[in-house]
């Protein structure tokens, strides 16, 4: 682990410690919680036999079997089981919705970012990074080994918040880009005024193991404004007036209490799993969270 | 409900200012959300009950509405119409000085006064009286107190504008002291308030109601028109005219003096916007007739269009002088133009009385004077039975001491240096005046009765002095005026109407015929000389008859603030359409309770802005 140089606005020493600790512990819990459920890709490898079928044009003649034909005179081509490897794709929101909070949701949300990777390329599997507003700005192709971290570091670390939020797009964009079933780790606030469903509901079609992990400010969640107020929006700027009391706070957080819950129903019927987290939440809690639910293996 | 101080309804004023207070927003504080599309979802689905909860919002509004509308009532002092313990008088003093005789389009002030005050009686429904009372040159009580409503209506109607100056406070302190105290008395005052500073008198008490008496503006009148004979030229006289333009715009004033009818001067006169204009009309011819000032002019106020003056025929003082001889008093006498001088050297006593009747004046010069019972007489150094006095003898050289120098007969004179040789030392009974005094007795004395007028002097004139001193000729003149003072003096041609009016007549009068300038005859017994005339209440020219002895004198109005018709603007506060009804005056007032009200609001709501 110490080969990598990492960045101190994301992993210190110290972090990097507890990660070590966290995957050693959720390894353990992962044994424990979901063996049977889902086989560990590596225990079959990627050129495990599965069985013949008849040559037919066009098929790689490095895969027919010689030693068949020599006994029966037929064609054969050698099937292999599928590589079970799927890789992982880091999906970041950096809309500029994300520079929102105390600390920025951004900053939680890069450092998730740079952790899940850190663990995922520690278990040699290959981690690919999109950053995205209102479509796919930056996108890394998965890759593989350590050093990769580095590289998405710095990428993280040049990430700048801007422009308006489209999940919806982004997701359906990323689809057409990525076909092979994925671990999909998508950290937004998915605080989108167009909605989030058909985006989604894209992803599970496409046998994608999707993780949603929301990052929210305490404002946010239960707002302690007060008063009369110009409240402009973050991404577009548009500004509406309002007089906040106590009643339409209320009235806020009770809106706000069903997108949550319309999100994390939505994920509970797909299979998806979901994850809310704070910006004074440490992140080492939210580490501890996703591994030991088992969406990303330590 | 009757509101006894509607201007407490100008509290109400603060409505809108409590409401925009409300409705202004603060500053709004520039924020940033990434939940904006949540904030106006929310603010939607709080609008949902938006009457309900809009109502709720506001009230703190709504009460502060009603908080101000309670203490406005409380302010202009609601009165319910109750039955009351003590039953309250009302006085109603009606103007009927000049000015309301303008017209207004509506009929003339005073009409619309009468009508106010006929509502007013009609309305009386206290279990106190009314009372009325007239407001001209004097208070005059038209009614006394009562509450026979047809007959104070019918009082009412009798109600006349004449053309003399308002008294409006004379008749105020009358009505305050009708007002019992601890009462509800209340005064109505329905006046124009024109010739009175209305907002003194209403401060004179605070249970005087006015009700003003509006309409008609336009005026231009004669305020003055006299005249005067030239000091240099006495065959010459001079008339000075003033005419007012009390209107706030120019106007064009034709005027036409005439004399018997006969033209004198005939102008146009430019005023400007309150302006006052004089001119004089020189006039020589004969001194007698009517003079009259015509403005021809279409206003609402005629009575000051018209201006009159008089000029009475001199007349001849018929006076005898009884004296063996004296040279000093004859030539005195005779330096007056219009005298006719007799004289006797002895008196015979039966016919005495007849000759003083029939004389002016009668001057006794060292005589016994027999008695007399009417007419006016200068004994000089003479005694008559019918003066209380009484010879005890006679003193040398008396010095004399004092005089009465605020006597007619001494006025203006100066008895320094007076210089008696004798003089008759005398005892004065009842009556007579003693008008020099001397060291020993007094020298001079008056004595007067109704028909009786009698000036003593109590030395010989061939004795003093006297007739060499300026001091003689003025006592002559000043006897002249005292026994036949009409004759001389010119103040009937400057006569206002209301003043009081000496009538000098002879010492014969017994009764007059008095015609008014609206042709009413009046015929007036004599018991005094002068008679005191004062119903001097119309303008225009009165004509006096005894016998073959006439004249005549003129009263005008030229009175400034009686012909400045325009209304008065009295504020809100001070005066009201219409008077409190007497029921209204003895009802209920509920102010307290409603105060209270809304200091019980202020306080809840304060409750409710600590403990939101």
């Amino acid at each position: 682990m110490n080969e990598v140089n990492l960045s101190p606005l994301l992993l210190d020493e110290r972090l990097l410690t507890i990660l070590e600790q966290v995957r050693i512990l959720s390894k353990k819990q992962v044994r424990n919680l979901r063996s049977g459920e889902q086989p560990s890709r590596r225990s079959g490898g990627s050129m495990e036999f599965l069985e013949y079928r008849n040559y037919q044009p066009g098929d790689d003649p490095r895969y027919v079997d010689w030693n068949v034909y020599g006994r029966m005179n037929r064609l054969y081509i050698k099937l292999f089981q599928a590589e079970k490897e799927r890789p992982v794709y880091i999906l970041l929101d950096s809309s500029k919705s994300m520079e929102f909070g105390n600390p920025e949701k951004l900053f939680l949300a890069r450092q998730i970012a740079a952790a899940t990777s850190y663990i995922s390329l520690a278990n040699q599997d290959r981690v690919g990074l999109v950053t995205f507003d209102h479509g796919l700005r930056e996108f890394r192709l998965p890759e593989k080994g350590r050093r990769v971290y580095l590289s998405l570091v710095n990428l993280l670390n040049e990430v700048k918040p801007d422009g308006e939020t489209d999940i919806n797009t982004v997701l359906l964009d990323f689809l057409t880009r990525v076909n092979r079933p994925s671990l999909v780790i998508a950290i937004s606030d998915f605080l989108d005024p167009s909605g989030f469903k058909q985006g989604l509901k894209a992803c599970s079609y496409g046998k994608h193991e999707v993780v949603l992990i929301q990052v929210l400010d305490r404002e946010e969640v239960s707002p302690k404004t007060d008063g009369y107020v110009r409240m402009g929006d973050v991404e577009t700027g548009k500004a509406r007036s309002f007089f906040i009391d106590q009643r339409l706070r209320d009235a806020y957080t009770a809106s706000f209490n069903r997108f949550i819950t319309t999100l994390r129903s939505f994920c509970l019927e797909r299979g998806f799993d979901y994850f809310m987290v704070n910006t004074d939440t440490p992140v080492e809690e939210v580490l501890i969270s996703l591994f030991t639910k088992g969406s990303i293996r330590a | 409900m009757i509101f006894t101080f509607p201007a407490g309804f100008l509290l109400l004023g603060l409505i809108p200012v409590v409401i925009l207070l409300h409705s202004l927003k603060p500053k709004a504080r520039p924020i940033f959300s990434t939940t904006v599309y949540l904030w106006q979802k929310a603010h939607r689905e709080q609008s949902a009950g938006l009457r309900l909860k809009r109502l709720r919002r506001n009230i703190p509004l709504l009460m502060q509405l009603l908080v101000i509308t309670l203490a406005a009532i409380a302010l202009a002092n609601p009165i319910l119409p109750g039955e009351t313990s003590s039953a309250a008088n009302m006085i109603l003093i009606v103007d009927t000085s000049a000015s309301m005789q303008a017209e207004t389009g509506e009929g003339s002030r005073i009409a619309i006064a009468r009508e106010k005050a006929d509502q007013l009686i009609r309305s009386f429904s206290g279990k106190g009286e009314l009372m009325i009372i007239g407001a001209g040159i004097k208070p005059m009580i038209i009614a006394r107190f009562s509450r026979d409503t047809d007959a104070l209506r019918d009082a009412v109607s009798e109600l006349k504008a004449l053309d003399v100056a308002g008294q409006i406070k004379k008749s105020i302190y009358l009505a305050l002291s009708f007002m019992r105290p601890d009462t509800n008395d209340r005064i109505v005052l329905l006046t124009d308030g024109a010739g009175m500073d209305l907002p003194e008198i209403l401060s004179i008490d605070s249970r005087i109601d006015p009700v003003l008496i509006k309409g008609g503006s336009r005026n231009t009148g004669i305020t003055n028109f006299t005249y005067r004979q030239l000091p240099d030229n006495p065959g010459r006289l001079e008339f000075l005219v003033e005419v007012s333009n009390f209107n706030d715009y120019p106007v064009l004033c034709p005027l036409l003096l005439t004399l018997d009818e006969f033209p004198l001067d005939r102008r146009t006169l430019g005023l400007t916007a309150r302006q006052t204009k004089r001119y004089i009309v020189p006039y020589e011819g004969p001194q007698s007739g009517k003079a009259i000032l015509k403005l021809d002019l279409d206003d609402d106020f005629v009575l000051d269009n018209s201006a009159y003056a008089v000029f009475n025929r001199p007349q001849k003082i018929y006076i005898h002088l009884f004296s063996k001889e004296s040279a000093f008093l004859e030539k005195a006498l005779r330096a007056y133009p219009g005298i006719e001088l007799n004289r006797s050297a002895d008196i015979l006593a039966g016919s005495f009385s007849d000759q003083v009747r029939q004389h002016d004046l009668v001057i006794v010069n060292n005589m016994e004077v027999p008695v007399v019972e009417q007419g006016n007489l200068v004994l000089i150094n003479s005694l008559s039975p019918t003066l209380p006095l009484t010879k005890t003898g006679n003193i040398s050289s008396p010095v004399v001491v004092d005089w009465h120098k605020n006597h007619p007969l001494l006025r203006d004179i100066n008895f320094a240096g007076l210089i008696i040789e004798q003089a008759a030392l005398v005892k004065a009974g009842q009556g007579p005046v003693e008008l020099i005094s001397g060291d020993q007795s007094g020298l001079c004395y008056s004595y007067e009765n109704e028909r009786l007028r009698i000036l003593y002097l109590g030395f010989d004139l061939e004795q003093t002095n006297l007739p060499l001193k300026v001091a003689f000729p003025m006592l002559v003149d000043n006897i002249l005026l005292w026994t036949n003072p009409g004759v001389f003096r010119k103040e009937l041609a400057l006569l206002k109407t209301g003043d009081p009016v000496p009538l000098y007549l002879r010492a014969t009068a017994k009764e007059i015929d008095l015609r008014t300038p609206s042709r009413i005859l009046e015929n007036l017994a004599v018991d005094h000389n002068p008679l005191l005339f004062s119903d001097t209440y119309e303008s225009g020219i009165y004509r006096v008859r005894e016998a073959d002895y006439r004249f005549s004198f003129a009263v005008n109005l030229f009175n400034k603030s009686e012909s400045d018709i325009i209304p008065i603007d009295l504020k809100e506060t001070q005066t009201r359409s219409a008077p409190l009804p007497m029921s209204a005056r003895s009802g209920f007032s509920p102010w307290l309770i409603l105060f209270l009200l809304a200091a019980v609001l202020v306080i809840i709501e304060w409750f409710f802005w600590i403990n939101p």
